[in-house]
């Protein structure tokens, strides 16, 4: 069951008999306030909520939101990321969204579009304050300099997400040098390709504690959980190794991921993103979710990472993935000093670590200009940079 | 796909459904291979059962069994025989009207034992709350967006329903989700996350 549904339900079964017809009484448009700092290197030019609307559900309201926003480049550098904090008053506490519009390239007195569909469903009583607030976390330059509070670890992200555009932008380039328009083609379909290919799969995280029974699931299929060692795929690059691993695998779930990783390099490592692969029964193989590392990992030093979070993967259309295996490989790295470790093309040239790590949002918007403007519209966007 | 409910299933084993029914179920069970496996379940232990209707229980001791017996059908002769004896004087007092003080103690003894099944009732269900504790918080992350639900309470950032292109859809560990969809208008790229603290 989507949690969407999971959470209308209840508060449905809760609230059955209140059912009536009424006036949800919200006003939206007051409700939702953009508070951008005064030093902020962005302002809202407009801000237009559209279709946004409230519906009553007896005790509860359901918000549909769905907010245009133009922000303006109002610093002196070219942007090339932003990402907005986004939080709901009298949602789950401890719980927070943001909306992030990476690979981008504003000049300084452009702007841009944000778009932000959120939908909540909460007490019909509220608190004082706004319903939903928008603040910058963080913005980044095209000199990989920062500005914002960065309290999502935005920095981080789009540090990373501008590194990847680097590297595909120079991949594609590099491609239209040396082979011409055959090869940038060449390159961008299998591009396509591999995205066309990766199996398409929702998937859920409890963080601790049993995961809820899905909504379809027989009530009497019950699996008993056995551990699956993890496999590991090696990038000769990267900067840690993974020495084993394991989790405990019941039908569609994992559960509690087990590594032990041993740093390679010199430098010590302050975050690693270790993504997690898992392959079912059809022999589909494809990327669930990333296990983070965020303490310190020293020089050539070694550490044990234990998670309890429980992890569900379901096809499109609602019904269990079978795991049959797992594999776990590096997919980034931050150091100490500042510095990023990201996968190289060298890297990605394995058929399967290249099916497995997600197109950065570079290629992803590469891959969007080929297909709205062709080869010679791709061509001139990455002469751009 | 939905599935049908467990007693759908049990009644299809058992060929207790009619018609068109049966044949609905039929053909969805014969692609399911969840529900397959329930029906066959429901075969076995039927099978089982019915294999298993003439032999004795171990451990009963019909004789003493058969005296117990006896015993019951004679102590309830002789309290029909005292009721009987008693029958005449309660038929008297019974036509000349109930008493107002039995009316009261019987509703009394009414009202107790309600009030008390309901005060069982509240405790034992505050007990299970108890012990089941809140329900966690599932972070998901689809095709459609991404969001968090603690089953009562809900956020959810949808990614637009103009998008043509598959998402880029990934979780984390640590409790955080996100989903990364390009805009056909604009040709932006835009990433939804959600996060637990």
């Amino acid at each position: 069951m989507s949690i969407w549904s999971r959470a209308g339900l209840s508060v449905f079964a809760v609230l059955a008999s209140a059912v009536f017809a009424q006036d949800a009484g919200i006003d939206l448009r007051s409700g939702f306030k953009i508070d951008l700092a005064k030093d902020a290197p962005v302002a809202l030019v407009s801000a237009d909520l559209g279709e946004s609307k409230a519906t009553p559900r007896g005790g509860a309201v359901t918000l549909d939101l769905h907010a245009s926003l133009r922000l303006k480049n109002t610093s002196s550098k070219r942007l090339r990321g932003v990402t907005l904090l986004v939080t709901a008053q009298d949602v789950t506490p401890g719980g927070k969204g943001s909306v992030a519009v990476p690979s981008i390239d504003v000049a300084p007195g452009e702007d841009f579009p944000v778009r932000i569909d959120l939908r909540m469903l909460r007490p019909m009583a509220s608190g004082p304050g706004p319903l939903v607030q928008v603040k910058v976390d963080g913005v980044l330059f095209e000199d990989l300099s920062f500005y914002g509070e960065n309290r999502l670890n935005s920095k981080r992200q789009l540090t990373v997400w501008e590194l990847e555009a680097r590297r595909d932008r120079n991949h594609f380039r590099q491609a239209l040098e040396a082979r011409g328009n055959d090869g940038l083609q060449h390159e961008i379909l299998a591009a396509i390709t591999r995205q066309a290919n990766r199996p398409r799969v929702d998937v859920q995280v409890v963080r601790r504690g049993t995961m809820p029974k899905a909504e379809n699931a027989p009530a009497t299929n019950y699996e008993m959980d056995r551990q699956v060692q993890f496999s590991f795929l090696q990038m000769p690059g990267a900067p840690v190794e993974l020495m084993a691993g394991s989790a405990r695998v019941a039908g569609d779930e994992a559960k509690a991921p087990q590594l032990q990783i041993r740093n390679r390099d010199a430098r010590a490592i302050r975050h690693l993103e270790i993504g997690l692969a898992l392959r079912d029964a059809a022999g589909r193989e494809f990327l669930a979710g990333t296990v983070p590392h965020d303490e310190i990992l020293a020089a050539k030093g070694t550490a044990q990472m234990r998670e309890e979070a429980t992890l569900r993967v379901r096809n499109r259309v609602g019904t269990p993935i079978r795991i049959e295996d797992m594999a776990g490989f590096i997919q980034s790295a931050e150091y100490l000093d500042g510095g990023y470790w990201i996968p190289t093309r060298a890297d990605m040239a394995d058929a399967r670590v290249a099916g497995l790590l997600p197109p950065s949002p570079e290629e992803q918007r590469l891959m969007q200009v080929y297909r709205k403007r062709g080869l010679a519209g791709l061509a001139e966007e990455l002469k751009k940079f | 796909m939905k599935h049908p409910s467990i007693e759908t299933l049990a009644l299809y084993a058992g060929g207790e459904l009619s018609g068109i029914a049966k044949w609905r179920q039929g053909r969805h069970i014969a692609q399911c291979a969840a529900c397959s496996g329930e029906v066959e379940a429901f075969r076995a232990a039927s099978m089982e059962l019915a294999s298993g209707e003439d032999v004795m229980p171990a451990g009963v001791n019909w004789d003493r069994l058969s005296a117990e017996m006896r015993a019951n059908i004679h102590l309830g002769l002789e309290a029909s025989e005292a009721i009987r004896a008693y029958e005449p004087r309660f038929r008297e007092r019974m036509q000349q009207g109930m008493s107002w003080r039995v009316a009261v103690v019987a509703a009394a003894f009414v009202v107790m034992l309600c009030a008390g099944y309901w005060f069982t009732a509240m405790k034992k269900a505050e007990m299970r709350y108890a012990a089941r504790g809140p329900e966690p918080v599932v972070i998901e992350a689809t095709d459609r967006g991404v969001g968090f639900s603690d089953g009562s309470r809900a956020m959810e950032l949808k990614n637009p329903d103009t998008v043509q292109r598959p998402p880029v859809v990934t979780v984390s560990t640590d409790g955080a989700a996100a989903t990364r969809y390009i805009d056909e208008e604009t040709g932006q790229v835009t990433v939804n996350n959600v996060y637990l603290e």
